[in-house]
């Protein structure tokens, strides 16, 4: 394959983005309102993510029952289409597992769990289409989703990528071709705060770039959370001018 | 779904009598309605999104592959697989229904739409997942035909870039290649041509009379059930029995498997009619 | 007449210019908040003198929001009540569930809230009087009164300190629910009321459930006659029980059949025999009034329901009411017909 110029001498991306733009992002709440408690569809470029939340619902199971807080199950698929070349997972994949155990871990952190005793609460996620930042898109649907039911967080998570290219030039939000040719962080980041609920980095970034990195991960984080909460105040506004109605 | 005593007897007296009443007002030949769109996904060659007022949804997408073609056997070019969310790659109704629907398939698409020169031809890749369903349903056959109302719309979708090399390449060593150009692409199912995907209707049977599309409280009192395929305009194979619950089963009778037919076969050219005009103002939005 | 309806998904559309800005500062000086609408993670007041409640949580003398939704103070009391989620249960609240689990002495009553609602076996009439006690073999055969999927109408007795309901059916508006057919809306549409049971035009009622949950049936035949017998047997139970020694079975044999027949009655699961096509339709027409209601996103009330059946009388036949846009065509002229009146 031929390489692409993944950042060119004029400043500019394979896609024609400059270095620290995001991607078209768009957001929905509420898209499922009849098969779930909480729901959201996220695209973030190319990627395409469906979130479900169902509960705070009573545990299938005594042992998901826990008498100090509520239990939080996380399930990611990524449909067999979601790449260009068909590509079917088994279910226990080992990378989907692990994607399903960081945003847990994540949002253990981010939902007030003390105000759900004995409740579950079960987030699904469907991958309609990737094209990169998929723990991204994921952890971004899952805030709006469990928003939209209603379910108690101390704050917003937004996460995006973001990459390094030759060891100099930081690059945002990164897609498929981007992430195979740079090494790349996700972050999720906590509300207008520059903390950090998730850091994910896989491959090698140089610890010099590092500071750039992350600045420019949580400038794109602070983007996305402004977008997610435009949308979600929209919501509210539409609600609640039908609740005057009443 | 469990219906309480009550429920299930007036139920079962609304359906079975002389006048049938259906508990969401339907007539006995009438649809609940959908919500559709397709063409959403860019990796895909076609999808869409369909979902009922019971938020029961599935998305359906067609991926097309170039392969060099062995046998001359449709079925080998076509993969369908379903998936239906939390259930089991092996669960009953995730095997049948993509049996079916392959079955389905195979016998309606003629070889030639898919072979592309002597030696190659597209292969299909058919997914259809079902995200969601009511919950504790006891039979999936209220969303057999939701299914494949998704499989129809992401193939009436699809479409395949144009070949620029050669078709008779039986001597040629040459892969085909193609125009990256897509609005020189063409259907999959060309809009002048009465070749279409198949549908697949489900009936329930209740005292005497014949439901179409029954809804899950319907299946639960439902006393046998046909589903009955509608393909080149007609009613017609597959049609097939099947068990909807394990409380209320009588026998089939011939009258209700000729009704089943006569009344798919009125019905199915409105239900065409309806899910292309999606396909053609679609605004490729989820 | 059309077989099938087909149309995309409605969406609310994407605005990014928000105007969020200008409401903020129009605000501030009304209210003293920031907005009336607030997001996760977004402070509502450093003043603590405000009691935090519901959908808040507190840190370094802030009070922060942890829910998407709008403020809400009553009296000092400071609460972000949810744009959107789960039915939670208040005490007094008139609700509908179905059993979902008997267990010892105990229903679990799904009521659509997080946790499954507990009807205790003291809580509920029984056969043989209001007042007598709950026996052995009255927990043997629960089952006989309410089983898995048997619905009913209750009153939020209690609701414990983790969010759960504990119901009550003592009172002969509550128990089990016959004659009729369930259908479930957003538990937000239901707007809380005195009276959640509406005899209808047509021969029909509804029990509109807080929870969202409503069931349409059949006005009971001679309701007044009922409601008076079963009143008198109270008076009667209760002055036998006043003397101390009273056991079940105990006095004229006559008025404890009589309390025996038309308290079985209450659990029992059969529909009216002769139950006339005009009145299910009339259920059916109802339902779909319902549905168009809470399609449009309008909050169910009795008279609103009322109007609705009227605006629906147009479409002679009911399968009209299937269509998204006959839904809205009668939620206009709901909305409109209001405004007329100046409501």
């Amino acid at each position: 394959m031929s390489r692409f110029e993944i950042y060119s001498p004029e400043g500019l991306r394979v896609d024609g983005r400059r270095w620290n733009e995001i991607r078209r992002f768009e957001c929905r709440i509420n898209s499922h309102p009849t098969s779930s408690d909480g729901s959201s569809y996220v695209e973030q470029g190319n990627t395409k993510v469906l979130c479900l939340v169902q509960g705070p619902m009573e545990p299938a199971l005594r042992s998901q029952s826990s008498t100090a807080q509520g239990s939080l199950i996380v399930n990611v698929s990524v449909t067999p289409f979601a790449t260009v070349e068909r590509n079917k997972r088994p279910r226990n994949d080992r990378r989907i597992q692990e994607l399903s155990a960081t945003l847990t871990r994540t949002f253990n952190k981010a939902i007030v769990l003390k105000n759900y005793p004995r409740s579950l609460i079960q987030v699904n996620l469907q991958v309609l289409a990737l094209d990169g930042g998929l723990l991204a898109a994921c952890t971004n649907a899952t805030t709006l989703a469990l928003m939209d039911a209603g379910i108690s967080m101390y704050d917003y998570i937004s996460s995006v990528t973001a990459g390094i290219f030759d060891g100099q030039t930081p690059l945002l939000d990164l897609n498929t071709i981007e992430e195979n040719e740079l090494g790349f962080l996700t972050v999720g980041v906590i509300g207008e705060s520059e903390k950090l609920a998730l850091l994910l980095m896989e491959d090698r970034v140089g610890m010099d770039s590092l500071e750039k990195v992350l600045a420019i991960a949580i400038a794109g984080s602070h983007r996305i959370r402004e977008l997610m909460d435009i949308q979600v105040r929209n919501y509210g506004k539409h609600k609640v001018a039908k609740l005057a109605n009443q | 779904m469990v219906l309480s005593t009550t429920e299930r007897y007036y139920l079962l007296e609304c359906l079975s009598g002389s006048k049938v009443i259906r508990a969401d007002a339907r007539r006995v030949d009438q649809f609940r309605p959908v919500e559709a769109t397709c063409s959403f996904l860019p990796n895909s060659n076609g999808s869409s999104r369909v979902r009922l007022p019971d938020g029961s949804e599935c998305i359906a997408s067609v991926k097309a592959k170039v392969v060099k073609v062995e046998s001359s056997e449709v079925t080998d070019l076509l993969n369908v697989e379903v998936d239906i969310n939390g259930q089991r790659d092996d669960a009953e109704a995730v095997v049948s229904f993509s049996s079916i629907l392959k079955e389905s398939l195979a016998q309606c698409i003629p070889e030639s739409l898919l072979k592309l020169t002597e030696k190659y031809a597209f292969e299909l890749s058919i997914d259809a997942i079902v995200i969601s369903y009511p919950s504790g349903i006891s039979s999936f056959y209220s969303i057999l035909t939701l299914v494949s109302m998704a499989v129809y719309l992401a193939l009436k979708s699809t479409s395949l870039p144009l070949l620029t090399s050669t078709t008779e390449d039986a001597e040629v060593e040459e892969e085909p290649t193609f125009s990256d150009d897509w609005d020189l692409a063409k259907l999959l199912f060309p809009k002048d041509r009465l070749l279409a995907p198949p549908l697949l209707f489900v009936l329930a049977m209740v005292g005497p009379n014949l439901l179409l599309d029954p809804s899950v409280e319907e299946l639960e009192v439902a006393e046998n059930g046909l589903f009955v395929g509608f393909a080149s305009n007609k009613a017609g194979a597959p049609i097939r029995s099947i068990s909807l619950n394990s409380t209320n089963n009588k026998g089939l009778s011939t009258n209700h498997i000729l009704d089943a037919v006569s009344t798919v076969d009125s019905v199915g050219g409105s239900v065409l009619k309806a899910l292309n005009s999606i396909v053609e103002n679609s605004t490729s939005e989820f | 007449m059309s077989v099938i309806s087909v149309t995309g998904f409605g969406h609310q559309n994407v605005s990014v210019d928000s105007d969020s800005e200008d409401d903020a500062m129009g605000d501030i000086e009304a209210t003293g908040f920031k907005s009336s609408i607030v997001t996760p993670g977004e402070r509502i007041t450093d003043d603590p003198t405000w009691m935090r409640g519901h959908g808040t949580f507190y840190l370094s003398n802030q009070t922060y929001s942890s829910v998407a939704g709008s403020i809400s103070r009553v009296s000092k009391l400071l609460s972000v009540i949810p744009f959107h989620g789960r039915y939670s249960p208040e005490t007094g609240d008139h609700v509908v569930g179905r059993i979902v689990e008997v267990s010892q002495k105990r229903w679990k009553v799904d009521i659509g809230a997080q946790h499954d609602a507990i009807l205790m076996l003291g809580s509920v009439n029984l056969p043989g009087g209001v007042l007598r006690r709950k026996s052995e073999s009255d927990e043997l055969q629960m089952r006989s009164f309410l089983k898995e999927g048997d619905l009913l109408n209750a009153e939020v007795q209690t609701v414990s300190q983790d969010g759960a309901a504990f119901l009550h059916t003592r009172s002969l508006k509550y128990g089990k629910l016959r004659n009729g057919v369930f259908v479930r809306v957003p538990s937000s549409l239901i707007v809380r009321a005195k009276n959640h049971s509406h005899d209808l035009p047509g021969s029909v009622s509804v029990i509109l459930g807080v929870n969202g949950f409503v069931w349409i049936y059949r006005t009971k035949v001679n309701a007044n006659t009922k409601t008076e017998n079963s009143a008198s047997i109270n008076r009667v139970s209760a002055q036998l029980s006043s003397s101390r020694d009273y056991t079940p079975g105990q006095g004229s044999e006559s008025i404890t059949r009589l309390e025996e027949e038309s308290s079985w009655s209450i659990y029992s699961d059969q529909n009216d025999e002769d139950f006339p096509e005009t009145i299910k339709l009339n259920i059916t027409r109802y339902r779909g009034c319902i549905l168009a209601l809470a399609h449009c996103e309008i909050g169910i009330t009795g008279s609103r329901l009322v109007n609705a059946y009227h605006a629906s009388m147009v479409y002679d036949n009911i399968d009209a009411l299937v269509s998204n846009q006959v839904k809205e065509a009668i939620g206009r002229d709901i909305i409109e017909a209001e405004k007329m009146r100046g409501k």
